[in-house]
């Protein structure tokens, strides 16, 4: 491999590691101002250790030093200091700053100049833990690059020396080159083959570091020069935002796209994935022994079927653990919330515990991406707008401190989200009054409480009195919604005033295959999501009745079902009457009957996008193409209850 | 885990430029593929020609597929090898005591 391709390589496995530590960093540091303890401190100097290795080996030199401050500062805390507000701050926006210096190389213009600012500011509070230490002056960034001629090490090089005078002026980091070092064998063990840098970040002038060196300079090719240019500028932009803004993850730049090239696969799954593909060679050379010029009789037969059989477990089985290997536990989304969390609540002056449950349910890696903005802004929303100040918390009984719960499960085929707040809850009177103001809905509609929460997705909706810079400025809420339909999802609201606000999001666990029922509707094939279906039963005409003159139900046992005409629904020509089934689907924890002519065969599709062949069409999730190489449409169960308006059973009924 | 069955070898006091030729000589003899367990505990004093040696140990190890089995510590070897940040390099134990 030439050394170009190694370093690339060294490069980005070197970004993926820096992601997971810099998460652990993060989520750890926000932990530290409740449990300073010695495994967490452990943890994370342990992170930041290996980091700052990692940095060196792939030559990522503007990073070493800002590394080195973080670790003394872990390095204090496990020596007994104690763990302050301002020292987690000032780490967290250390952190930042490796992060900003690592996307800044991505990019590939190295940055050193946000990293040397972080550097001064815990070199800051290194000075005022301990009072002692020298003021803080403007601190710099040195190269000191060490190339020692082949004898010197024989003339008795104090190198270690020189090397650990120049590492006491500040946070260094000293990188060692062993490109030119032979195998064993052909090492001649008194000649130097070593050359270093040292990149330290110090006040000291340029003449204290050549003063250093002098030691050395006779039997060494030694330089000494600044490696952040002074006149780089600073935006000013950078340096006026306030310090706590929660910074926007770089989610639409390059790094992110490149970031979305690479995926972490435990081992378990390639595992599975070999063992399947190893029955598969397995089957195939069993067929393959069928496959001669002898007469297909009983017996070939029988072992052809077995065979096809097999096949068609294998092909499956392999399906099923391909599309695992695109799932991610959602824990790694979850993760990013402490930090928003405490960093908003600080902002706005409330006290706010952030519980999170069910992180290991794993969903498929495009919805988990998709979903980080969403679920911020539903965090944002319940910290700015659901959460009460801490005087009226307690005014009204409840505990000072509020709790945001986010929580994921699978359940049956989807995973759920929810996002949980104890706050103020929704006001249903102000909401309705909101949207008639807004010519959102008509004067005289009357809703009930849940269809009024709802009422926050239409575009344009804000009841913010005033509007905050964090969340509601009218979008918001519409776009969120917006987000999960498209990912096949859905999203609902419950409240209870004065209790708290709970949304609810039900997304797909992947959006690539799918398991359908196939339906017929006529002349047509229809495929039906198979998670949204309880059961299939014949059409007993004895059992119908229409409610009210408007809404025909079904006697299923002992339950009144409503029932949707599909081919009505979706303007197909009608047939004449035939023997019709209902196949009963669930949507919001409510039984529909949906009228279908024909139920077929169940199998998995492939889901092609309509909106990207065609456009989007209401009532359809996408098409796919059978076996026969027709086209059938996939119903969306959701929007088809949701467009034909069926009232719930107890209105009905009422 | 294979077990190294391998004799462990054990780095003298010094591994310093003057007498590292000896150590030199002795670990070209033992490097063969498998495993060489090297024992550290003895080393007190330690030079950049020493700590040469073992990344050169190192490398050509793992270019012929053998594993280094470091047994013993040695503050010696430990302070050097952090301050040449080459603990990583070496599969030096990172975790500071």
């Amino acid at each position: 491999m030439n050394p170009d391709a190694l370093q690339a390589q060294l490069l980005a496995a070197f970004y993926e590691e820096s992601a997971d530590a810099l998460e652990r960093l993060e989520s750890g540091l926000v932990r530290l101002d409740a449990d300073a303890g010695r495994d967490l401190i452990d943890d994370l100097f342990r992170a930041i250790h290996s980091l700052k290795g990692g940095a060196g080996v792939v030559g990522l030199v503007e990073l070493g030093p800002l590394a080195h401050a973080i670790e003394s500062v872990f390095d204090r805390l496990r020596r007994g200091a104690r763990a302050t507000p301002a020292m987690t701050t000032a780490l967290l926006r250390g952190v930042d700053a490796l992060r900003g210096g690592l996307a800044a190389r991505r990019a590939g213009r190295p940055d050193g100049a946000a990293c040397a600012r972080a550097v001064t500011e815990l070199e800051q509070l290194g000075a005022a833990v301990a009072p002692t230490a020298a003021p803080p002056a403007e601190t710099r960034l040195w190269a000191v690059t060490i190339a020692p001629r082949p004898d010197a090490l024989r003339d008795g090089l104090d190198l270690a020396g020189v090397l650990a005078q120049l590492v006491e002026l500040g946070p260094a980091m000293v990188t060692t080159e062993l490109d030119a070092l032979p195998p064993l064998a052909e090492l001649d063990p008194a000649r130097s083959y070593l050359r270093w840098q040292v990149m330290v970040s110090t006040a000291r002038r340029r003449e204290e570091l050549l003063a250093i060196v002098a030691w050395i300079d006779d039997t060494c090719a030694v330089a000494v020069e600044p490696v952040v240019a002074e006149a780089l500028p600073e935006p000013d932009a950078v340096e006026a935002a306030p310090p706590a803004a929660v910074p926007a993850r770089d989610a639409g730049g390059g790094s992110a796209a490149a970031a979305a090239s690479s995926i972490r696969v435990g081992i378990d799954k390639i595992d599975a994935l070999i063992n399947m593909v190893g029955e598969l060679v397995i089957t195939q050379s069993m067929l393959g022994e069928l496959d001669d010029d002898a007469p297909l009789d009983r017996g070939r037969l029988a072992r052809l079927r077995e065979g096809l059989g097999q096949l068609a477990r294998n092909t499956r089985a392999l399906q099923d653990s391909v599309m695992r290997l695109r799932s991610m536990p959602v824990g790694t989304l979850f993760n990013r919330f402490p930090r928003l969390v405490r960093e908003l609540g600080e902002r706005l002056g409330k006290e706010i515990a952030l519980e999170i449950s069910g992180p290991a349910t794993e969903l498929d890696k495009a919805v988990l991406e998709k979903l980080g903005d969403p679920l911020i802004h539903l965090v944002r929303n319940a910290i700015d707008h659901g959460i009460e100040p801490v005087a009226d918390r307690v005014a009204a009984g409840k505990p000072p401190a509020g709790t945001i719960r986010l929580h994921a499960e699978h359940r049956g085929g989807d995973v759920i989200v929810e996002i949980t707040d104890d706050g103020r809850g929704l006001d249903a009177a102000r909401i309705v009054a909101t949207a008639r103001a807004k010519a959102l809905i008509a004067p005289d509609a009357t809703l009930d409480e849940r269809a009024a929460y709802q009422l926050v997705f239409l575009p344009g909706f804000s009841t913010a009195r005033e509007v905050s810079d964090l969340s509601g400025r009218g979008v918001g809420m519409d776009v969120v919604r917006r987000h999960v339909l498209e990912l096949g999802g859905d999203i609902v609201l419950d409240s209870r005033p004065g209790r708290g606000t709970r949304v609810t999001l039900r997304l797909p666990l992947t959006l690539a295959i799918i398991d359908g029922q196939l339906v017929r509707l006529g002349d047509r094939q229809m495929v039906i999501p198979l998670l949204s279906i309880t059961e299939s039963v014949e059409l007993d005409p004895a059992r119908t009745a229409c409610l009210g003159g408007t809404l025909d139900v079904y006697r299923l046992r002992d339950q009144l079902v409503p029932m949707l005409d599909l081919a009505a629904l979706l303007e197909l020509p009608r047939h004449a009457a035939q023997r019709r089934i209902l196949v009963v689907v669930t949507v919001d924890d409510a039984p529909i009957g949906l009228l279908v002519d024909e139920v077929l065969a169940q199998q998995q599709v492939v889901v092609k996008s309509l909106e990207s062949n065609y456009q989007r069409v209401p009532g359809l999730a996408g098409a796919t193409i059978l076996g026969d190489g027709q086209v059938a449409f996939i119903l969306d169960v959701v929007a088809l209850v949701q467009a034909a308006r069926v009232p719930s059973l107890a209105a009905a009924a009422a | 885990m294979d077990r190294p069955v391998a004799e462990p070898y054990t780095l003298p006091a010094t591994l310093e430029v003057a007498e590292v030729a000896g150590t030199h000589a002795a670990l070209v003899a033992r490097l063969a593929p498998g495993a060489l367990v090297i024992d550290v505990s003895a080393v007190a004093s330690i030079d950049v020609a020493g700590i040469q040696l073992l990344c050169a140990l190192v490398r050509t190890a793992s270019q012929i597929g053998t594993e280094i089995v470091w047994r013993g510590s040695s503050a010696a070897l430990a302070d050097l090898a952090a301050l040449l940040n080459l603990s990583a390099e070496l599969g030096l134990p990172t975790e500071p005591a």
